[in-house]
This record gives C-alpha cells, sequence and structure tokens, in this order.
C-alpha cells in the first residue's frame, strides 16, 4: 500500500513532504515527554505491522494500522507514523525515498482522523470503548486507502485503474484491522486505561 | 632370339600379372571408401541430431537456473528479523534522545525557576 518511487509527480511530492513536515512540526509541539515511551512502543507496533501478510486470493495485502495509532496518540500519531514509514522505507524497501511524504499524508491524516473521532465518540462503559475502537480503526484505514486512491489518482490516468485496485484490494484489511483495534482497546480498558487518552490520565 | 623372345614374353606376363593385381586391390578399396563415405555422412547427421538434442536440453537447463535465481532473488530482498531489530532500535533510540532533550530542557526550566 506504500507508493513507491516515480508514481507520483514532483508538485505532488514535494507538496506533500512540506505538509508532512508542517504537521510532524505540530505534533512534535504537542507531545508531552511523558507519551513518549508510549509513542516509541506504539511506532515500532506500527513499524512490525507492514510485516504481518493478509492472504487474499493470489495475493497477499498487509496490515497498517494507521487507526490504532492515531486513537491511541493522538496529536502524535503523525510523528510516529512518519517515523515508521521513514524507517520501514529504509530498511524494508517498503515505499519509495520520495514518496515518503506523500505516505505519510496518506496514513498519518486518517490516524488523526481517528484519533479525534475515538475521543468524540469513546463514552464511558467497555462496550461504547470497544465499539468506538473498532470504527476508528476501520476508519482509519478506510480514510488511508481513499486518500491512496486520490494520490495515484495525480500520478496520471494510468493509475486511476490501479486506484480502485488497490480501493478493493483492502476490504478485508478494513475488516481486521476493525477487529484488532478492537480487541486492543478492550484489552488496554481493563489492563492499564491511561493508554487510551489523555483525559484518562488526568482522572 | 627364342631365349630373348621367351624373356620378353614372361616380362610381358609378369607386367600384366602386377597391373592385374594393382586393379584388383584399387577395386575393393574404392568400394570400402565409397562405403566409409557413406557411413561417414549418416553419421554425421547422427551427430547433429545428438547436438540438438543436447542444446535443448541445456536451453531447459538454463530455463531452470533463471527461474531459481529470481525466486532467490526475491528471498533475499525480504526484510528480515535484522531490519526488523534495526528499525525498533532506531525508534527507541530516536524517542530516548528526545526523552532526555526535553528532561534537559525541564530542569533547566525549574532550575532558573527556583534560581
Amino acid at each position: 500500500m506504500h507508493i513507491s518511487d516515480g508514481v507520483l509527480p514532483a508538485a505532488v511530492s514535494i507538496g506533500s513532504f512540506l505538509a508532512s513536515g508542517a504537521l510532524a512540526a505540530i505534533g512534535i509541539k504537542m507531545t508531552r515527554p511523558e507519551d513518549l515511551p508510549k509513542v516509541a512502543v506504539v511506532t515500532a507496533a506500527f513499524f512490525v505491522a507492514a510485516l504481518v501478510h493478509v492472504p487474499l486470493g493470489p495475493t497477499s495485502v498487509h496490515l497498517l494500522l494507521p487507526g490504532l495509532v492515531g486513537l491511541l496518540l493522538g496529536p502524535a500519531a503523525f510523528v510516529s507514523i512518519g517515523l515508521g514509514l521513514t524507517l520501514q522505507s529504509l530498511l524494508f524497501q517498503f515505499g519509495g525515498l520520495t514518496a515518503i511524504g506523500a505516505n505519510s499524508l496518506m496514513m498519518g491524516l486518517p490516524a488523526l482522523l481517528a484519533g479525534l473521532v475515538f475521543r468524540l465518540v469513546r463514552g464511558k462503559s467497555l462496550v461504547s470503548h470497544v465499539v468506538a475502537g473498532a470504527l476508528c480503526g476501520s476508519l482509519g484505514t478506510a480514510c488511508a486507502a481513499i486518500l491512496l486512491a486520490g494520490l495515484l489518482a495525480t500520478g496520471g490516468e494510468s493509475f486511476a485503474g490501479m486506484a480502485k485496485l488497490a480501493l478493493a484490494a483492502h476490504l478485508p484489511v478494513f475488516f481486521i484491522e476493525g477487529i484488532i483495534s478492537g480487541f486492543t482497546v478492550s484489552f488496554l480498558y481493563r489492563v492499564k486505561p491511561e493508554m487510551l487518552g489523555r483525559q484518562r490520565e488526568h482522572r | 632370339m627364342n631365349t630373348e623372345l621367351k624373356i620378353l614374353f614372361m616380362i610381358r606376363r609378369v607386367v600384366g600379372l602386377v597391373v592385374l593385381v594393382l586393379a584388383l586391390s584399387f577395386v575393393p578399396a574404392e568400394m570400402a571408401t565409397a562405403g566409409e563415405d557413406a557411413t561417414a555422412v549418416s553419421d554425421c547427421a547422427a551427430v547433429g541430431q545428438q547436438m540438438v538434442e543436447a542444446n535443448s536440453r541445456l536451453a531447459a537447463d538454463l530455463r531452470q537456473i533463471k527461474r531459481e535465481i529470481a525466486a532467490l532473488r526475491q528471498e533475499v530482498a525480504e526484510p528480515g528479523v535484522k531490519d526488523v531489530i534495526t528499525g525498533i532500535g532506531y525508534i527507541f533510540g530516536l524517542c530516548g534522545v528526545a526523552f532526555f532533550v526535553a528532561a534537559r530542557n525541564k530542569a533547566k526550566d525549574s532550575g532558573e525557576g527556583t534560581a
């Protein structure tokens, strides 16, 4: 799902680098030092998640987890995803170096959105948290797929067909990520509620 | 004169015999070389056929090897445990540096505050 080198026009690539840089700077400012261990662990999980393959007929897609990162980290999610994507590009060769800005936007914006929605929707009980978690997990991946289709469409007509394919191919990933996010939120709610949001840490 | 004539006739007979023997010895030789030519031609065709078959077997082997090289290349390019550990190390290291800087700034702020 990562965009490779040479797909995007130069203007889109440079523009997305600038936008990602700005959002990352804002994210760094908004991160408190006490959150840094949580950021590190969640970034590591996001980094490794791309290695988990979901078989889909003849090929397979991999887990993305932008929704989960967003709902756990809030504003720091953009930095976390940017760092995770950079390391994936350098070490795993997932996605091109010139496309890191676009990939960060593609996954970081849905993460921020998922974080916002989770904080708005989550309610107080375990069930509402789990439902909100599953919803935001799927929402994050869905928005990432939509952004991927949009970014690929800027690459020209030849990529529009691939964009539709990308959307269709990630449908099982939406469901699986929703389930994973739901389970994670349920586990954290019972074991370590402080991880689920800054509001709970203040209580 | 009779003896000379006799000697001449004898020489003529001997020469005739020699010529006959030589002629006879050449004829089978010619037939033999003709036969060898025939077998040589059929050997050429057989050898050519064998070469063609060997070439096609070699081509099949080369195709097999090329397929194996492509599969090996893909296997080598997969991310391994080493890369995972590297990435996690980088993440924890960078967050550690950030934590250190933040803590030092906080200590500096509180130090200046109390001073």
